[in-house]
């Protein structure tokens, strides 16, 4: 559509700046022109009364020379005035009572009375197309006289309408100019603009290698190139960790879905007890239980990974999910021979909801237990609150065999398993999710989660959570005693 | 009881029709939307199982139907979509209780004998078995005369078990009724309680009361 296509051009950078560009143009041009043609007119105007103030003297001498012949004074008047540069120029002399004494040069003038005004500091003024100067002549051997001094004041005109004629001239040729000089200025100031444009329309989410162009030098459009190649390498990097996620999920899909088939191959090969058939199926039932807990898991990494875990507005007592826990866990640990130490558990209101942040704790908790000595140790639970920094901090803590240096940068990735041999039960179903899932918990509410281990002590797991900021007086109470350390 | 079930997938349909019967529970199963709705409307169930993705009407749409026509008969949800967010939706949309898929039979009933109960009988003050007897009120918990002393834990597992006894529970069921949410890790937290509460139940009974049934959970010998 045509008249589409003018609406995109319109809405063009390009159109914009050349549209401003004119507008910009023309007032400065119309400010400027009127600004010399004002001080050029004030010029001319003070050369003129120059002029003016500049005759009282020798007409003066005429009248002090010829006095009283008022008819040589006339004579010699008319003389100055025919060699005088201005146009009808005329000079008069009147009495204190206003009565004309003489006249000299152009004689047409008749000026109204009021412009004969008595005044002790003479002024030009204008009677239009006349100027004229008044000057009071006071000499001792002379009657108190006026002088009126004047001329046409057209040749001024003449000049300051020729300075109009050339600066309109000059201005509508800057006003054509401008427009062109503006396009190709813009067009040059969004040529790279265009590129980017078209880089960009190019990407594709399959093939993201190609980058903007850096031209060097280093101005804003550079800087755009610069941000949006930065962005580029994010989104590239995003895109491959998440390939690199679906693909590691259908790999550890794949084995439990193995297991299921060869379990239900082995049940149809032939003719079982019922008894061969239930211990078979309880092995799918199995599978299918670290299926879904897999999936589960999964999605709670989706969710994060989409930015929908730290969404809620909830709040949780951490403390009480801390108690719980170590509910939960403690006669497993105990069967372990795991110690589990666990300090006063302080009121901590944090956001973020229940189900998740048992995740975290649990999952911690689990791991602490796991990778306790064979021989027992002791696991330690610290959660402490920092009312000044707004934050609790949560400390678990054994005394395992640690992790290996070069494991501990690795420990949070998905699908990471460390030293397998390091596990007190290395069962084949671990996946490798759950420091992951902490982590993304954690930085989903805000928090961070840390470790810090050494080989042959332990390893220690932190977790800070900003304080949620009401706390309300409702959750005061202390945990439920029902729930107290089995 | 007389079992609604709309669920357009076939596999899973059948699966509960089946798991139903042998529940002895009567199951009418409906595969679309639309004649789901018909059924509630005309005739009398206990309970209704509603998946959401169906074909012709969705379960949200269909359970706002249901609630408009002012039938309030007991509905579980059972859906694919399992966050916390969509489970809060089902429940504020009139649901009684919501399944995430895949779920396991076992608390399906579990959970429709619970809606039910919710919906008609008072909670019971004690808990009877042919050798346990359970009170909930002073918390004492006796087998074949003697009295044994639990903890609180293990005493939420027994009660539990005792109220579907006969029933499988799942370790997911007793996870959630014992710490709000299920544990689905590697370690069996439950595991431990369980031996523990058999040793103790020994002490009152030969027999074993609590079986363990392979990748399913427990169950308490009814009888």
């Amino acid at each position: 559509m045509l008249s589409e296509r003018f609406k995109n051009l319109l809405a063009t950078i390009r159109f914009r700046l050349v549209l401003w560009m004119i507008v910009v143009v023309f007032v400065l041009v119309a400010v400027a022109m009127f600004g010399v043609r004002q001080l050029y007119r004030a010029r001319l105007l003070s050369d003129f009364d120059r002029g003016l103030r500049g005759d009282i003297e020798p007409v003066a001498k005429e009248i002090r020379d010829g006095f009283p012949d008022w008819g040589r004074i006339e004579q010699n008047l008319t003389k100055i005035a025919l060699a005088h540069p201005v146009q009808a120029w005329f000079a008069e002399v009147y009495d204190d009572a206003g009565k004309k004494l003489a006249a000299g040069g152009f004689r047409d003038f008749q000026p109204p009375l009021r412009a004969f005004a008595r005044s002790e500091s003479p002024q030009p003024h204008d009677l239009l197309p006349y100027r004229l100067i008044v000057a009071r002549l006071e000499e001792p051997n002379l009657p108190p006289l006026y002088l009126r001094i004047g001329g046409n004041r057209q040749s001024l005109e003449d000049d300051l309408r020729l300075l109009d004629r050339t600066m309109m001239a000059r201005s509508l040729a800057i006003l054509l100019l401008a427009p062109l000089g503006g396009y190709i200025l813009a067009l040059r100031a969004t040529r790279p603009i265009a590129k980017i444009i078209a880089t960009a329309a190019r990407l594709e989410p399959s093939r993201l290698q190609e980058r903007l162009p850096i031209r060097g030098t280093g101005d804003e459009l550079d800087q755009l190139s610069q941000t949006i190649n930065g962005m580029l390498d994010r989104i590239a990097d995003y895109i491959d960790s998440n390939r690199e996620f679906v693909a590691n999920a259908a790999h550890e899909l794949r084995s439990p879905l193995t297991a299921i088939r060869s379990s239900v191959e082995v049940a149809l090969n032939r003719q079982r007890s019922p008894e061969e058939y239930g211990t078979l199926l309880g092995e799918v039932m199995e599978e299918c239980q670290y299926l879904s807990n897999l999936v589960n898991r999964l999605l709670i990494l989706a969710e994060g990974d989409a930015g929908r875990l730290g969404a809620r507005r909830q709040t949780a007592r951490l403390d009480k999910i801390v108690h719980e826990s170590l509910d939960m866990f403690g006669a497993v640990a105990e069967l372990h021979e795991v110690r589990l130490q666990a300090g006063a558990l302080p009121e901590a209101l944090v956001p973020g909801d229940e189900f998740h942040l048992r995740q975290v704790v649990r999952n911690l908790l689990d791991n602490a237990i796991k990778f306790s000595p064979p021989q027992g140790g002791t696991v330690t639970v610290l959660l402490r609150t920092d009312p000044a920094r707004r934050r609790a901090v949560l400390t678990i803590q054994d005394q395992g065999a640690g992790i290996a240096p070069a494991d501990l940068p690795h420990i949070f990735e998905r699908f990471f398993r460390g030293d397998k041999a390091r596990q007190r039960h290395p069962g084949r179903h671990s996946s490798g999710l759950g420091l992951s899932i902490c982590q993304t918990i954690v930085q989903a509410l805000e928090g961070a989660i840390t470790v810090g281990s050494r080989v042959g002590q332990g390893s220690t797991f932190t977790v800070v959570l900003p304080l949620a900021v009401e706390q309300p007086l409702a959750s005061a109470a202390p945990p439920d005693p029902a729930a107290s350390v089995a | 009881m007389e079992i609604l079930v709309i669920e357009d997938d076939p596999v899973i349909g059948k699966a509960v029709q089946m798991g139903l019967n042998e529940a002895s529970h009567a199951c009418t199963w409906v595969r679309e939307g639309p004649a789901g709705l018909d059924q509630a409307l005309t005739q009398k169930y206990e309970a209704i199982v509603l998946d959401l993705l169906l074909p012709g009407e969705h379960g949200f749409s269909l359970l706002g139907k249901l609630r408009g026509r002012g039938i309030k008969t007991p509905v579980i949800v059972l859906t694919a979509l399992g966050s916390v967010s969509d489970k809060v939706a089902g429940l504020t949309k009139g649901a009684d209780d919501y399944l995430v898929k895949p779920f396991e039979m076992a608390e399906l009933l579990a959970r429709i004998d619970a809606v039910c109960r919710r919906a008609t009988l008072k909670p019971a003050a004690s808990l009877q078995t042919a050798e346990l007897s359970l009170d909930l009120a002073t918390r004492r918990v006796s087998c074949g005369g003697t009295e044994i002393d639990l903890t609180p834990t293990e005493f939420s597992i027994l009660e539990m078990l005792m109220r579907h006894a006969g029933q499988v529970v799942t370790r997911k069921m007793l996870c959630e009724n014992l710490w709000e949410s299920d544990w689905e890790g590697t370690t069996n937290v439950i595991e431990v309680h369980i031996n523990r509460l058999r040793t103790k139940l020994q002490k009152g009974s030969k027999e074993p009361l609590i079986q363990t049934i392979r990748g399913r959970g427990y169950a308490l010998r009814a009888l």
